[in-house]
């Protein structure tokens, strides 16, 4: 699950945690507490920080909005207008929100929380990416955040001390409505706890002048404070509020009550709401240049990817056609070495001696003698004539033969039909037959017709 | 930055392979084109060397020699009238004529039909350098009888011009 680290800038120290959340419950991995100068390095190679850091320059305000200024980008501008007005010299960076008691029917109050952004971003300068940071936030708000996970009353006083450093929180209904900073400067070092405890009762009592409408219901220790019971009891003493103190050892675990109290701010980033956070346009700008460079690898990658698929589709495609290519050459080049190629002179005598052939030689009685074969191999013609008048052939061939029994002849006859009738269609014939039986003899005639010249005539008008 | 490089190299990359692969688009193309072209060479060539072979067996013995002039031809029809005409009983049915191609010499012949062999043997005369057609052939009883038509190939000067090969058979 997600480890990062969460780092609290206090008085010169840096308090860190390193620390995994598993669904709702946060573990401590581990902890660290280092003067600010080496934060620096520490960062270095560290991702995914949370950061709270005090700021000299912080400020709250309740300001008025006119009804008709609706959309929040346009109550953003309104407001950083009005800040820039009694701020000029300053780059402020601020968070605001709507009160939730309205009193005014043409005016919205907002409480803005600023800050100069400019300090604020050299007191993140330990931190050598920006990109790395995913929340960043004051230490107010981080102790804000803490508190309200761990304290259930709707109105109460929170107050954190770390060395000198007292930090004093207001709270309704889970908003900030107060909040001071002080740091103590004692004259000698006995009488700190005392300093401390009177700055704290002090600000409590202004708390309480300036929200007399609420009525506090506890007052929670933390830090140092948490730990001294010396001005525990002193507060107490001037107070009617409940005391308790801020134990986030129920939901973050593997770590102790002392340590807990060390690193109250440390825990209290890692839980900061968005709306606490204070993430100027640099680092904001910084996420989102990431954020475009991921997606521009991811698509980027993905249009590589395509392409490659598609190169390679293609290379496979011109591989096989440059095989194909290859075998097609080999076997045309063959076809080529072993096809003889005769001159243009030489084919005009085959041509002219084709022509001669076909023009003069292609009918010839030899022909017909061997067509008619199976009837002259049964009995010799005894007349044949074979004609060729200007195209128009015509065969005339006369069988004769004589018998001295009548089964011969019959015989004979049937023998004559049958080949007859076997070529009569090929060869176009027809046969006139006269058989006197008296005198035991067959004759017939056979005759054929054809119109060569006819299309000889066609095929010229074809040319 | 090295995100920025690779997104860089990753763009580059696929620009180059846009064009790589428009390349082998194109090469494909060309490469069908020859490939197309070998198809149809080699077919051609299969179809020329079955010719040729046909040629080879079917046209060249019977190929002739062109007499020089026009003379020669005429002359070469005579001698042959001369050689055959008393053994064929040669009479000459058309005096020599001739069209852009040839020169031809009718002839009238007749031979007695009991000799086998001598019938065999006039059907088997061959004219060197042209062509013998039987134009009519009668055989009766007694004799065998008929028309015959002298062929000598003989291309007149516009003939010899033209170049004509589309007629070869396929």
């Amino acid at each position: 699950m997600a480890k990062f680290y969460s780092i609290s800038v206090v008085h010169g120290y840096a308090f860190i945690l390193y620390l995994e959340q598993k669904n709702k419950s946060i573990t401590v991995l581990d902890s660290e507490e280092i003067e600010y100068e080496e934060l620096a390095a520490y960062c270095k190679n560290k991702k995914n920080l949370h950061v709270s850091v005090e700021q000299k320059v912080e400020f709250s305000e309740n300001m008025q909005v006119p009804v008709a200024i609706a959309s929040s980008r346009n109550v953003k501008n309104y407001l950083f207008y009005k800040i820039k007005e009694s701020n000029p010299n300053m780059d402020v960076l601020f968070n605001f929100k709507k009160l939730p008691k309205q009193n005014d029917e043409e005016n919205v109050t907002y409480t803005i929380e600023a800050l100069d952004e400019k300090a604020y971003l050299e007191a993140l300068n330990f931190v050598d990416d920006f990109s790395k940071i995913k929340s960043a936030t004051t230490s107010k708000f981080s102790l804000l955040s803490l508190a309200n996970k761990c304290i259930d009353a709707e109105y109460y006083i929170c107050v954190y001390t770390q060395a000198t450093t007292v930090l004093v929180l207001a709270v309704e209904q889970r908003e900030l409505i107060f909040s001071r900073a002080t740091t103590i400067e004692s004259q000698t070092p006995e009488t700190m706890q005392m300093d401390i405890a009177e700055n704290i009762t002090q600000t409590i009592s202004y708390i309480s002048n300036q929200f007399r409408d609420i009525k506090f219901q506890t007052l929670v220790l933390s830090g140092s404070i948490a730990l001294d019971d010396v001005i525990a009891q002193h507060i107490a003493m001037f107070n009617t509020l409940n005391i308790s103190i801020l134990y986030p050892n129920t939901f973050i675990q593997n770590i102790n009550a002392e340590e807990s109290q060390e690193h109250i701010l440390s825990l209290g980033s890692a839980l900061v709401e968005k709306s606490n956070q204070f993430l100027p346009k640099l680092i904001l700008g910084v996420k989102q240049f990431n954020i475009v460079v991921a997606v521009g690898i991811i698509l980027s990658s993905i249009i590589l990817v395509f392409m490659l698929y598609l190169t390679f589709n293609a290379y496979e495609n011109y591989s096989d056609l440059t095989q194909k290519n290859q075998l097609l050459k080999q076997r045309y080049l063959y076809a080529l070495s072993h096809t003889k190629m005769r001159p243009k002179e030489e084919l005009k005598k085959y041509e002219y001696n084709i022509y001669m052939t076909k023009t003069y030689l292609k009918e010839s009685p030899i022909d017909k003698i061997i067509e008619l074969k199976p009837l002259i191999t049964l009995v010799k013609p005894s007349k044949f004539e074979y004609k060729n008048e200007k195209g128009v052939i015509s065969l005339k061939v006369s069988f004769e033969k004589k018998f001295g029994e009548l089964v011969n002849l019959y015989k004979f006859e049937k023998e004559f039909d049958s080949r007859f009738n076997a070529i009569k269609e090929k060869l176009k014939i027809t046969k006139k037959t006269t058989v006197d039986y008296k005198q035991l003899l067959y004759t017939t005639e056979i005759t054929t017709t054809k119109m060569k010249l006819a299309n000889q005539r066609q095929r010229a008008r074809r040319q | 930055m090295m995100k920025i490089t690779l997104i860089a190299i990753n763009i580059a990359l696929a620009i180059f392979l846009y064009f790589l692969n428009t390349w082998y688009e194109q090469e494909d193309i060309q490469i069908q084109k020859i490939n197309k072209k070998y198809v149809t060479n080699t077919r051609k060539l299969k179809e020329i060397e079955k010719i040729d072979k046909w040629l080879s067996a079917k046209v060249k013995q019977n190929l002739t020699i062109i007499p020089k002039d026009s003379q020669n031809a005429d002359l070469k029809l005579i001698a042959f009238f001369d050689t055959y005409a008393k053994k064929y009983t040669f009479q000459v049915e058309k005096f020599i004529y001739n069209d852009e191609r040839a020169h031809f010499l009718n002839i009238k012949y007749s031979l007695p039909r009991e000799n086998y062999k001598y019938l065999v043997q006039f059907m088997q005369q061959k004219y060197k350098g042209g062509y013998k057609i039987l134009q009519n052939f009668a055989v009766d009883k007694a004799t065998l009888q008929g028309e015959l038509i002298l062929v000598q190939p003989y291309l007149t000067a516009k003939k010899k011009k033209e170049a004509i090969v589309d007629d070869v058979p396929k």
